[in-house]
């Protein structure tokens, strides 16, 4: 069975992420077991604020393990829903934060205008493009997937925005990645269904070299 | 706009209300989430019925049962009275609690839970009762107790104190299948900041329709048509 | 007085089923125009096995064969219903109860019952409300019979005073006024809901589908005794007449006889489950439950119409040790809505409950004080219930 790291630093419904990735004949790890990131395949989920979750990864050391981590083309990182924001350079949540600065750009509110409900909660259509490293995922494109946010990344390039979803007419990043090796959603494959599983599951068969 | 199962559990099975009054039993609780999982529904609202008439909570093993097979939200109230209740519910597979009796007696709680987990994690779960013709009071402990407030002013506290949704029942509509309360829904419609989700009345589709004409993000909770199965979650999801 | 004694011929030692919450304190019906000096027998609780009769009889019901007992029903039925006119009575108020079976006779088998209903000292609004649904939307003629409020409100008082049994006065009311009506209006057939054996009167008593003529018939006026005072000094002492009391004077069994007049429970022929009757009620006759939980209890469901109901349990968890919450959960046990277990949290939790809310309006209407409220209430506890601890009253022999 091939083991998967959850990186549990303290935010994040890690149980769900735990029971999708067990149903599909995985072996997921939490990180905390033994504060190391024991297979080539890592989650980095979250729920939460920013600041919060930068504060707490820091504090549990384990920066520079992801960093290092990803430096390896051969280990994969996937960032959940606050997860994801958390690989950009910064985030206004709360106060201005650094994030883990693997991929160029800002994390910011998703609106500003008071009259806008938030967080945008539900289950949107997600367009994904052709792209260099993960183009196995466009099979998905066009397909609703759960989110759950009031923040959003805004990667610099382009080549590190695969997918979008839109709120109030407009478009935000979806799915962001980087490299080969490194891809976030703003979205919960875990809780959305049985596509979601299917993300989940394609996206772990295609990064088993 | 999305559709949500309501499950209210008391021990063992789940029970369906009219008025939020009656135990009468309707079925094992994991199957019946399964089935509905099954069957498409976008999430599960769990509650726990009579947990804060006992002072327990219990359905945390039911919830890690649930969350083995289930895939989509999963929210889970009732007897939601400390951060440590809230930790076990996410620790057992919830994502989201839902938040009513503890935060009429103590708002701040509200502060607390939403810097804990995440505002996105509470929902604040409101049963409302029609006092006049164009005024409501939110209820405790399952609707069988008044707490003198006025749901408009109630509702500006919780958006203030923090949440990430707010769950707001009909307890005049609840278990009737005659129609949402519109006049309810219109009435706190303004002042709304967060996604809504609104529960009690349903009774047909055109129900659901007319929700989604009338009001913008603003999902539906479904308790009663489905249980007796007056309407099927597929019908729901291609209307 | 003796530190165990129990004031009204109840056992001192008091029993708790071992499957509800019901003691053997609860008292049995008694014949309330012939109650002079509040003796009681109580529910029986089985030495052995420490079930009581109640819980027994509810075993009981699974064994029936309710097929067959519908049959019977449609049997009686048949000779009774007429194309025109009203075949049969069906006293009540428009609660759960009463809006069931007159609907269900009505609507299922086809009858045509008058209602009538025995007006509650004080409406509540839910209990206008719902009575008012129950004639307009459940669809029903009525009659609602309200006594002359000043007789009333003396037998209420009365009744409070000598027996601390306020209630008495509208139970005589309510027996009565089926067969009263039903001679006036030559209806030959009066429905009852359920059969109070259910809730531990003499298990054989449910065998019969039939009222025991004892509780509505009377042949001699002169041995009436109302709220413990025999009805000629009443008379006497108050300066009222003989005709005054018209509507607690049972009817003679030889009337009765003569226009063949029965009473049946409809509990014998269906199968009963007081919560199911609620659904039944709110889906059928706009039945609503109380906007918040009864005082001294955790239902909303059960006697909501009368303000002086909570009033009524009160003093029952004075006299007998067991409120509202008590009969509720038991109830509900034998019905398996709730637990065993979370009937006694239930009881712990409310059964004790005082009923503020109505308690100045009740205390006005029985025109009564505060302080000899409180004086006559706690001439009637009995020893072997109640303790003084200092200055409060603590409740000995509990559930919990």
């Amino acid at each position: 069975m091939k083991n998967i790291t959850i990186v549990d630093y303290g935010m994040g419904n890690i149980r769900s992420l735990y029971n999708s990735l067990k149903f599909l004949g995985y072996n997921p790890i939490f990180y905390s077991e033994n504060n190391k990131i024991d297979a080539n395949i890592c989650i980095l989920p979250g729920v939460g604020a920013f600041n919060q979750a930068m504060k707490l990864i820091k504090e549990e050391k384990i920066l520079d393990k992801l960093e290092n981590f990803v430096k390896n083309e051969n280990n994969f990182l996937l960032g959940i829903c606050l997860g994801m924001q958390l690989f950009f350079e910064e985030s206004s949540e709360n106060f201005t934060t650094s994030g883990l600065g693997m991929v160029k750009g800002k994390v910011k509110k998703l609106s500003t205008n008071t009259n806008d409900v938030l967080p945008n909660v539900g289950w949107f259509e997600t367009n994904i493009k052709p792209n260099k490293s993960f183009n196995f995922l466009k099979e998905f494109n066009k397909q609703k997937f759960y989110y759950v946010h009031s923040f959003i990344a805004e990667p610099v390039q382009k080549s590190n925005q695969i997918g979008t979803s839109c709120y109030n007419d407009k478009d935000f990043c979806a799915i962001t990645v980087k490299n080969s090796n490194i891809i976030g959603t703003q979205f919960h494959s875990e809780k959305s269904s049985k596509i979601g599983l299917d993300f989940l599951e394609t996206l772990i068969k295609n990064t088993i070299n | 706009m999305r559709t949500i199962a309501r499950i209210d559990i008391k021990n063992d099975s789940v029970i369906k209300g009219i008025n939020l009054e009656g135990l009468r039993k309707i079925g094992d609780p994991v199957n019946i989430a399964k089935e509905y999982y099954a069957s498409g529904i976008d999430e599960l609202l769990i509650i726990d019925s009579v947990a804060s008439l006992y002072g327990r909570n219990n359905l945390f093993d039911l919830i890690k049962k649930i969350t083995n097979e289930i895939f989509v939200p999963i929210t889970l109230g009732g007897g939601i009275r400390s951060l440590k209740d809230i930790e076990n519910a996410l620790n057992s597979g919830a994502d989201k609690v839902a938040i009513n009796s503890k935060a009429l007696e103590n708002p701040s709680f509200l502060n607390e839970a939403t810097s804990n987990f995440g505002e996105s994690t509470i929902v604040v779960n409101i049963e409302a009762k029609k006092i006049t013709d164009n005024s409501w009071e939110p209820y405790k402990f399952c609707g069988r107790e008044r707490t003198n407030y006025n749901l408009n002013d109630w509702i500006n506290i919780i958006q203030d104190k923090g949440c990430g949704e707010i769950l707001l029942t009909s307890i005049d509509k609840e278990g009737t299948e005659t129609g949402f309360d519109i006049d309810l829904i219109k009435n706190v419609y303004e002042i709304i900041k967060k996604p809504l989700i609104v529960s009690g009345g349903c009774g047909s589709l055109d129900d659901i329709i007319e929700i989604r004409k009338k009001f913008k993000n603003v999902s539906v909770a479904l308790a009663s048509v489905l249980h007796y199965k007056t309407l099927k979650i597929s019908e729901i999801n291609v209307s | 007085m003796p530190k165990n004694f129990s004031m009204y011929g109840l056992p001192e030692d008091v029993i708790f089923c071992s499957k509800c919450v019901m003691s053997n304190q609860r008292p049995r019906s008694v014949v309330e125009f012939k109650n002079s000096n509040n003796q009681k027998s109580g529910l029986n609780i089985n030495a052995d096995s420490s079930v009581c009769d109640a819980c027994n009889y509810n075993e009981t019901k699974k064994e029936i064969d309710w097929e067959k007992r519908e049959k019977e029903l449609l049997e009686l039925l048949e000779k009774y219903r007429k194309p025109t006119g009203y075949d049969c009575l069906v006293p009540g108020s428009g609660g759960k109860d009463s809006a069931y079976t007159a609907h269900i006779l009505k609507y299922k088998y086809g009858m045509n019952p008058l209602t009538i209903t025995w007006a509650p000292h004080m409406y509540t609004n839910i209990g206008w409300e719902n009575f008012d649904n129950w004639i307009k939307v459940g669809g029903f003629d009525n009659i609602l019979f309200t006594p002359n409020g000043k007789v009333h409100k003396l037998l209420t008082k009365l009744a409070f005073k000598n027996l601390l049994h306020p209630f008495q006065p509208f139970i005589i009311g309510q027996k009565i006024i089926g067969p009263l009506m039903a001679l006036k209006f030559d209806i030959p057939l009066i429905f009852y809901g359920e059969n109070q054996a259910e809730y531990g009167n003499a298990v054989k008593e449910n065998a019969n589908p039939k009222m025991d003529s004892k509780f509505f018939s009377n042949a001699n006026s002169s041995e009436i005794v109302l709220g413990g005072k025999k009805l000629s000094n009443i008379i006497k002492d108050y300066s009222f007449n003989l005709n005054d009391f018209e509507p607690y004077m049972a009817p003679s069994l030889d009337d009765l006889n003569n226009k063949k007049i029965e009473q049946r429970y409809l509990g014998y022929y269906l199968k009963w489950d007081p919560q199911e009757c609620y659904y039944y009620a709110a889906k059928n006759t706009g039945f609503r439950p109380n906007t918040e939980r009864t005082e001294g209890s955790y239902s909303k469901y059960s006697s909501i119409d009368d303000k002086i109901d909570p009033f009524h349990y009160y003093l029952t968890h004075i006299k007998f040790g067991l409120g509202r919450a008590s009969y509720d959960a038991a109830q509900e046990i034998r019905n398996e809505k709730i637990t065993r277990d979370e009937g006694i949290n239930l009881i712990k939790k409310y059964d004790h409950e005082f009923p503020k809310k109505y308690f100045k309006e009740s205390l006005e209407y029985i025109g009564i004080s505060e302080d000899e409220f409180f004086s006559t209430l706690d001439q009637f506890r009995s020893p072997h219930l109640w303790k003084k601890n200092r200055n409060e009253w603590k409740l000995i022999q509990k559930i919990y």
